[in-house]
């Protein structure tokens, strides 16, 4: 997919109702966080500019989505990720959760997901991108899922109703 | 294939009770082509502080890498930290103000600081590269792939990486 065609061919939704954290520790990446998200019609927009600020803000406001920047000192992104999941006395423990990096390889991809991210997102960011995820997000809902070592959005994006091999997951032999 | 072990726990699943949908309403008629314009008009307004920043981050670069390059041990790794703090900001920004090279240089730069742990003069020099190459995007402001002043910038940063063997 051609980078103009993200987002085309989309639904648009109306986000005004929507309440958004964004965490980064750059104010100026927040600041233009903020824009792209007003621009695209998301009203209700918190700032936190790091983890320990922004679990305090999930665990008392109401909110639907979470935008946090990976790398960020000296907590990260995924520190935030395990606080919110792991808060069993939050609101929010089963938040939508996108992550930002600028470091998108295959490796961090696993890692953000198995922390429990809803969605993961690259740096640089565009309008389109983010919409695309939150788009991602209001039309494909995800179960949670607790395994011994996992809490978060089924990893299982679809089920595959044409596949025919083996299945290897422990609930899948019922 | 041998049936799973009894003993592994069975995941337990819980609805999402946050099911946005109903909270954002679909508009009948309209495509999200309006809403990327209203963003990004908004985004346009904050390109010349980007472009200010850049300035004064290339500042930075340039004053990080001579401390390097001067420096004991112990003060050579913190500017090297500083070094990777500040690419690893402009990777992530400068593309989404049209500055894209800008990105792909921070984003070698960031490649090339996290894969190596000692920096002497060879290892400094490349880092230098990578500066040089974001400062000539700042003061000649070129937007975009840069054309051919673009591809020839690239060109010679990955001719350099290549050399050592450290293509991103």
């Amino acid at each position: 997919m051609r980078f103009e065609d993200i987002g085309r061919g989309m639904k648009l939704y109306d986000l005004s109702k929507l309440s958004v954290l964004i965490v980064d520790d750059n104010k100026f990446m927040r600041s233009t966080m903020f824009q792209v998200l007003y621009g695209l019609g998301v009203r209700n927009v918190m700032q936190a500019q790091d983890p320990n600020t922004a679990i305090a803000y999930v665990k008392d406001s109401p909110i639907d989505i979470v935008i946090s920047d990976w790398d960020m000192g000296p907590r990260s992104g995924l520190d935030l990720v395990r606080d919110i999941r792991a808060a069993a006395d939050s609101q929010n423990r089963l938040v939508s959760i996108i992550m930002l990096t600028g470091n998108a390889t295959r490796r961090n991809v696993t890692v953000a997901r198995d922390s429990g991210i809803t969605e993961f997102l690259a740096k640089p960011v565009s309008a389109q991108s983010l919409y695309a995820r939150i788009v991602e997000i209001i039309e494909n809902p995800r179960q949670f899922v607790k395994t011994g070592d996992y809490f978060g959005p089924d990893r299982r994006r679809k089920k595959d109703e044409a596949y025919e091999g083996p299945k290897r997951r422990s609930d899948d032999q019922e | 294939m041998a049936p799973m072990s009894d003993d592994k726990p069975k995941p337990e699943y819980i609805d999402n009770p946050h099911n946005l949908q109903t909270k954002a309403k679909v508009m009948v008629g309209r495509t999200p082509e309006e809403l990327f314009k209203l963003a990004e008009a908004r985004v346009e307004k904050l390109k010349d502080e980007f472009v200010q920043i850049l300035k004064k981050e290339c500042d930075r670069l340039l004053d990080f890498i001579n401390k390097a390059d001067a420096g004991d041990a112990a003060g050579r790794a913190a500017a090297i930290k500083g070094l990777r703090r500040i690419s690893h900001e402009l990777r992530g920004q400068g593309g989404t103000f049209g500055y894209p090279l800008v990105s792909q240089i921070g984003d070698s730069m960031v490649k090339y600081l996290d894969a190596n742990e000692i920096f002497n003069e060879p290892e400094l020099k490349i880092v230098r590269a990578h500066i040089d190459a974001i400062r000539a995007v700042s003061a000649t402001d070129i937007k975009g792939d840069g054309g051919e002043i673009g591809r020839a910038l690239l060109g010679e940063l990955m001719r350099i990486l290549d050399k050592v063997g450290a293509a991103t």
